[in-house]
């Protein structure tokens, strides 16, 4: 849920000096309508994350007893804080080992998606073939299906291959949900691109392959880095997908391990707390590295679409 | 230049991890054969009870030599079905409702059609538990733990000062309520609310006046279906349960607060000073949810009783107690035969057991071995209960049991639909067929 918010911030970020540029120089009533409009959205969007900061460094039973808010009154007593839920969580058993699967089970779902895609995007592009604006449609229509329609034909499937519970699964599921959107975003940026820089390389006698390789991809970075932002930030947080083709055990992930922390009849909920922010940790090391290029990425898929 | 680095790293990443997987996959394909290892999959979840139940897991793999392991899902109901759809059905699983588990009753080993040991348990396990797992004359599980229901929990400490007594009967029950009332306090605490299966701890109070009103004979219709909600036996049983929960002052705020207050977080009010209320009726594993003060001196500070029995109603002490159930799920693993037989058995456990909290469903354990006296007594009413019956909504159909039941207790006691209502609604969300 806390992931949703980080997107918003850059992306407002953009629009909000785009505006004045556009119309009349004038600072008027409207630059001060934008900006308190814009100072209630980021309360409200991070006053939740904040919420749940502070309750994660609270004791159990003072949370149970008082909202988080009223530590404002007192933040600086520092006997009210404490890393117990952290320690609790950090320590739990077979997390470190949950940390690496979860790795295991990102990078790949993120790559695969984003290979393919770039091939089919290129494809679609560049490529002329007979049917390919239908292809295309096709496939940006299964944008609309969601993914919990398919667990049980999935699931038949892959029990039939016998990989369920093994990180193929996970991979294959998370891989071709991502598709749609992934093909959809790359053709868009990649229709964007000069196209005289393609056709001098065709002058020049470089295949298909080689133009992908060495002048599409490294010019489509922007739009590949975002997706991969998006990507990796859903596969990383998804419990459902895991839990159910990977399930507890050994090839468990993070959020699978944290959700057994709470006990059988909801006791230790507020372990959950510290939990959420530790899931957190990776994601936001991702997007904070990768979002120079989010912001690139998304505007220019987008407006050139 | 950089974007080419990139993507090499990306690669050797991806490389990296399709390498890693290799590994995990070819370990866990490895084993087989003999040494074929076992893997328990079950709903106990929570930091502290899975520590308790790897123990005691540990344990058995010492005491049959083999490889034992227990993995946990808090979304153990709707997981089990997709993972033995999906073929990765675990060996054996810990099922918490035994309605479920006669619903799956076609992927389950019996254990009458295996040799896991079924007659030696059945005859130390306290009577009515398999019954609760049985179809068509066949045992499809059996039970590995048990928390009683049935009992009155008090803050022993003020209960004692003011002079209170430990009612035997229905009614000395609502004078002591009517006793607490004149003294000024609030009798009761009673809490609903638990995230999605808030409205369960009033399943649980309709089913122990059910049993007590009507009798055991009613109640096992009743769950069977064959006697409706809005049965005048039923409805009898409701409103005894109604005369505690909902005359006026014996809960502090009313119905509405009953509905809002979380059910674990509500027993902790017991033991305020002074105690914010005087009776609550929880099953025994309430006491993890207690004061940490109170669970470390628990003798002293808390005392419990069984639910007392109902005038002209049942006579004697029925028992209402819930547990898990394990099922063998994958008979062609010897190794789970014999892991099933030690399971069933009146030797596993025992780590559980001394924590507290839950109680060993066979009469053949040692309850000294129990952390404290309280639990010993409980240990000694099960076991000389009249009556012992199985949790009613775990056995109904999900629409009811894990549905209507809850949602209608909260729509009555909230005070939003009228009793005959919610219990024809009831009636009406059992499934056909």
């Amino acid at each position: 849920m806390t992931t949703t918010t980080p997107p918003l911030a850059p992306d407002t970020e953009v629009s909000e000096p785009a505006k004045p540029s556009g119309g009349k120089p004038r600072r008027g009533i409207g630059t001060i309508i934008v900006r308190v409009a814009l100072l209630v959205m980021v309360l409200v969007w991070t006053i939740p994350t904040i919420g749940l900061l502070v309750t994660s460094g609270r004791e159990p039973t003072v949370v149970s007893n008082s909202g988080w808010w009223s530590v404002l009154s007192s933040p600086l007593d520092f006997t009210q804080w404490t890393a117990q839920n952290y320690d609790e969580v950090l320590t739990a058993q077979g997390m470190g080992n949950a940390f690496l699967n979860s790795l295991v089970v990102t990078i790949p779902a993120t790559v695969i998606p984003i290979l393919v895609a770039a091939f089919a995007a290129y494809a679609f592009t560049f490529m002329k073939f007979p049917g390919r604006d239908v292809f295309f449609i096709v496939l940006v229509g299964l944008l609309v299906i969601p993914l919990q329609v398919a667990f049980i034909p999935l699931l038949q499937i892959f029990g039939e291959i016998g990989i369920v519970g093994t990180f193929p699964a996970v991979w294959l599921a998370h891989a071709a949900f991502g598709m749609p959107l992934a093909v959809y975003l790359l053709r868009n940026y990649m229709e964007g691109l000069p196209g005289e820089v393609i056709e001098s390389a065709k002058v020049d006698g470089a295949s298909h392959f080689v133009t992908f390789w060495r002048l599409i991809i490294p010019m489509s970075t922007p739009a590949l880095a975002a997706y991969a932002i998006f990507q990796f930030l859903w596969v990383w947080n998804d419990l459902l997908v895991a839990l159910i083709f990977l399930g507890p055990g050994e090839n468990e992930v993070v959020t699978v391990n944290l959700s057994t922390l709470v006990g059988t009849l909801g006791s230790d909920w507020h372990l959950l707390t510290a939990a959420a922010f530790v899931t957190m940790i990776v994601p936001m090391i991702v997007f904070l590295s990768l979002q120079r290029y989010f912001v690139r990425g998304l505007t220019a898929g987008s407006v050139k679409g | 230049m950089r974007s080419r680095n990139t993507l090499r790293l990306g690669a050797l990443v991806f490389a990296g991890s399709l390498v890693l997987s290799g590994c995990l996959g070819a370990e866990e394909g490895g084993d087989g054969g003999e040494n074929q290892s076992v893997t328990i999959f079950g709903g106990i979840t929570g930091t502290e009870e899975v520590k308790l139940v790897k123990e005691a897991v540990a344990e058995m793999s010492e005491a049959t030599g083999v490889d034992v392991k227990y993995e946990p899902s808090r979304d153990f109901t709707t997981l089990i079905r997709s993972k033995v759809r999906g073929g990765d059905a675990p060996d054996i699983a810990l099922y918490p409702q035994p309605g479920l588990l006669l619903d799956m009753s076609s992927d389950i080993t019996p254990l009458d059609d295996v040799d896991a040991g079924l007659d030696a348990a059945s005859e130390t396990l306290i009577p009515g538990f398999l019954d609760s797992a049985s179809k068509d004359g066949k045992v499809y599980g059996a039970p590995i733990d048990q928390a009683p229901k049935s009992l009155v929990w008090y803050p022993k400490q003020a209960f004692q000062q003011a002079g209170y007594e430990e009612p035997t009967t229905h009614q000395e029950l609502l004078d002591l309520t009517d006793q607490i009332k004149q003294d000024g306090e609030a009798p009761w605490c009673i809490g609903l609310e638990s995230g999605p299966d808030t409205g369960w701890p009033a399943t649980d109070w309709l089913e122990d006046y059910v049993l007590r009103t009507a009798g055991p004979d009613a109640y096992d219709q009743w769950v069977d279906g064959e006697l409706a909600f809005s049965s005048p036996e039923v409805k009898e049983a409701a409103e005894a349960m109604g005369d505690v929960m909902l005359a006026e002052g014996n809960v502090q705020g009313g119905g509405q607060a009953i509905v809002n207050a979380p059910f674990g977080e509500s027993s902790e009010r017991m033991f305020e000073d002074p105690p914010g209320c005087f009776l609550h009726r929880q099953a025994s594993f309430i006491t993890s949810f207690f004061p940490e003060k109170v669970q470390e001196n628990l003798d002293e500070e808390a005392g419990v009783f069984v639910l007392p029995p109902v005038e002209d109603g049942f006579d004697g002490t029925p028992i209402l107690g819930s547990g898990n159930f394990a099922a063998l799920l994958n008979s062609e693993n010897e190794n789970a035969v014999k892991v099933m037989e030690y399971l069933i058995s009146d030797k596993f456990g025992t780590p559980r057991y001394e924590a507290g909290g839950i109680l060993s469903p066979h009469t053949t354990f040692d309850t000294s071995k129990y952390p404290d006296e309280v639990t010993k007594q409980i240990a000694e009413q099960v076991n000389e209960a009249d009556v012992f019956r199985f949790d009613g909504s775990d056995l109904m159909p999900a629409e009811v049991g894990t549905g209507s039941f809850w949602t209608g207790m909260v729509d009555w006691i909230g005070g939003r639909k009228d009793l005959d209502t919610v219990l024809t609604e009831i009636d009406e969300s059992w499934p056909s067929s």
